[in-house]
């Protein structure tokens, strides 16, 4: 088991690596209505804020989770139904159920795009403390997705996870105290 | 004996919820009321004021207890059902409170329409910050501090469950219990909470009431505020945050020290970054209509979190900064923008 978590970190870090390299795909700066409407939004948020409760609980089997996405839907290199609710079947496998929580998914933006809508959240991977240990922040990141509107409602066509990672510090990180907090 | 009596409570809580959630909860799914957009940000404004109220205590309390409706209910796993006004406002009068005070972080709502109201969930994780940090030379450079530990998740994580009730004054929580994590089997809980349509109404665009807000005004708000770390620490995934930051704000606004487009992005471009960073995670997003323009408030935590060759090696992330920034927003032709905006660090009155 433990094997299958470290392969699954080591395909994510690999595929992270992959994104940055190429450039990720990140929401633009440009805050507009667009041609979503606030309905849209609000089923787009409901449906990011359920990723959480769906790795978590293992619910249905790992098909609670396949089922926030499209049925050719992407997460990272794992792609179809069966195969996602493999992944959220096999992932933190002695850790989970109905009452754990360890993805806490905050900064949530979703914008429009031609096709349907994209957005992104930060994830703070949280080992929470059973019987009275410390809780322990594991990893985070931030989440890169696609949405798109299906029959069934709006649903992940894809979703990349980039873990955090420092950029180098510029040669002059000094600024004059007038522009200080 | 403490677990047994905290196991016991959390027994008589789940039955007790299981209830309440049956008696609101419909057979099928063609009789659930019809929700719109502007309850969804209300239910979610609601829970956002809930950590607010709790962590400061404000107005002794009674700005907690009136989050509940008349016969609302707070079922706490050590103290029972907390039922009526001045039993809620005493609760929320806890050890450790004050304005400045930050510690319950809540995420991933979820909000399920029922046949007359709705049930919800979110997640908590509980953050305790240092009341002092420790001191650094003038004018510190910002890369220096990462990893600086200046606060830390108390034992506290878990999940919320709630149904909420619209009442003449808006909605509000009929009942709200707190459930650990926990690993394993659990069949008190039910399953995921269903999704559903989003029902179109007029106040999609248009506020109810001259001066308010409509709901796109407040997803906006959201989305800019939600935009904040993803422009300060990753300049939207790319190497210069200076002017995403800055864009967040108008053209002469001021946080801190710094006024105006040019001083904000070297304020952005001072602090560290990457085109995958991420450091600044904000939550409770409290947004209210003021003047024709809205004011804001919301939680922030800056997490020093483990890059992949760290958590391979086992190391933790830690707390860098707690606190709340209180925001106004102003109405811009490109959509709306930051005016002002201050951070106060986490303090406990003592």
């Amino acid at each position: 088991m433990r094997k299958a978590i470290a392969k699954f970190s080591l395909a994510v870090s690999t595929l992270a690596i992959g994104l940055s390299a190429a450039s990720v795909v990140h929401s633009q700066q440009k805050i507009t209505g667009g041609a979503l409407t606030a309905a849209d939004y609000i089923e787009i948020q409901q449906l990011v804020a359920r990723y959480g409760y769906a790795v978590d609980t293992h619910a249905d089997n790992g098909y609670g989770y396949a089922d926030l996405f499209t049925p050719d839907g992407v997460f990272g290199n794992t792609t179809g139904r069966d195969a996602l609710a493999e992944l959220a079947r096999t992932t933190q496998k002695e850790r989970g159920g109905p009452a754990y929580t360890r993805h806490f998914l905050t900064n949530v933006i979703v914008y429009p795009t031609p096709d349907g809508a994209r957005g992104n959240q930060y994830l703070m991977a949280v080992d929470v403390s059973e019987g009275g240990k410390p809780s322990t922040i594991v990893h985070g990141g931030r989440y890169d997705d696609v949405y798109v509107k299906t029959s069934a409602g709006w649903r992940f066509k894809s979703r990349q996870y980039v873990p955090v990672k420092i950029g180098v510090p510029p040669p002059t990180a000094k600024l004059p105290p007038s522009t200080r907090r | 004996m403490r677990n047994i009596i905290l196991a016991a409570g959390l027994i008589v809580s789940l039955v007790a919820f299981a209830v309440q959630a049956q008696q609101t909860r419909p057979s099928g799914s063609a009789n659930v009321m019809a929700l719109t957009a502007m309850d969804y940000i209300q239910i979610k404004q609601l829970v956002n004021r809930y950590a607010f109220a709790l962590d400061t205590a404000s107005r002794n309390g009674f700005d907690y207890a009136d989050l509940f409706s008349a016969d609302g209910v707070f079922d706490s796993n050590s103290r029972g059902r907390i039922q009526g006004r001045d039993q809620l406002a005493s609760l929320a009068r806890g050890e450790k409170r004050g304005p400045q005070y930050v510690n319950h972080y809540i995420m991933n709502h979820i909000i399920e329409p029922t046949a007359d109201g709705a049930v919800g969930r979110q997640y908590l994780i509980n953050i305790s910050h240092d009341d002092t940090i420790p001191s650094v030379g003038p004018n510190p450079n910002q890369w220096d501090l990462v990893g600086q530990k200046r606060g830390a998740l108390d034992t506290v994580g878990g999940h919320y469950e709630d149904v909420y009730t619209k009442t003449s004054e808006g909605w509000r929580f009929r009942y709200r219990t707190f459930v650990p994590s926990k690993s394993g089997a659990d069949p008190k809980l039910t399953g995921m909470l269903k999704m559903h349509a989003v029902k179109p109404d007029p106040t999609d665009t248009t506020p109810s009431a001259p001066g308010g807000l409509s709901a796109m005004d407040y997803l906006e708000i959201e989305r800019l505020v939600a935009s904040y770390g993803h422009a300060l620490d990753n300049g939207y995934g790319t190497t210069d945050n200076g002017e995403p930051y800055a864009g967040l704000y108008t053209a002469d606004a001021t946080f801190g020290q710094s006024t105006g487009h040019a001083q904000l992005a070297a304020l952005g471009r001072e602090q560290p970054q990457g085109p995958t960073y991420a450091r600044h995670f904000l939550t409770n997003h409290v947004i209210e209509p003021f003047a024709g323009q809205a004011i804001g408030k919301q939680y922030l935590v800056v997490v020093d979190l483990p890059d992949p060759e760290a958590r391979a090696k086992g190391v933790p992330g830690t707390i860098f900064l707690g606190g709340h920034y209180e925001d106004v927003y102003q109405r811009t032709p490109d959509g709306w923008r930051i005016r002002t905006r201050r951070l106060f660090r986490a303090q406990s009155s003592r």
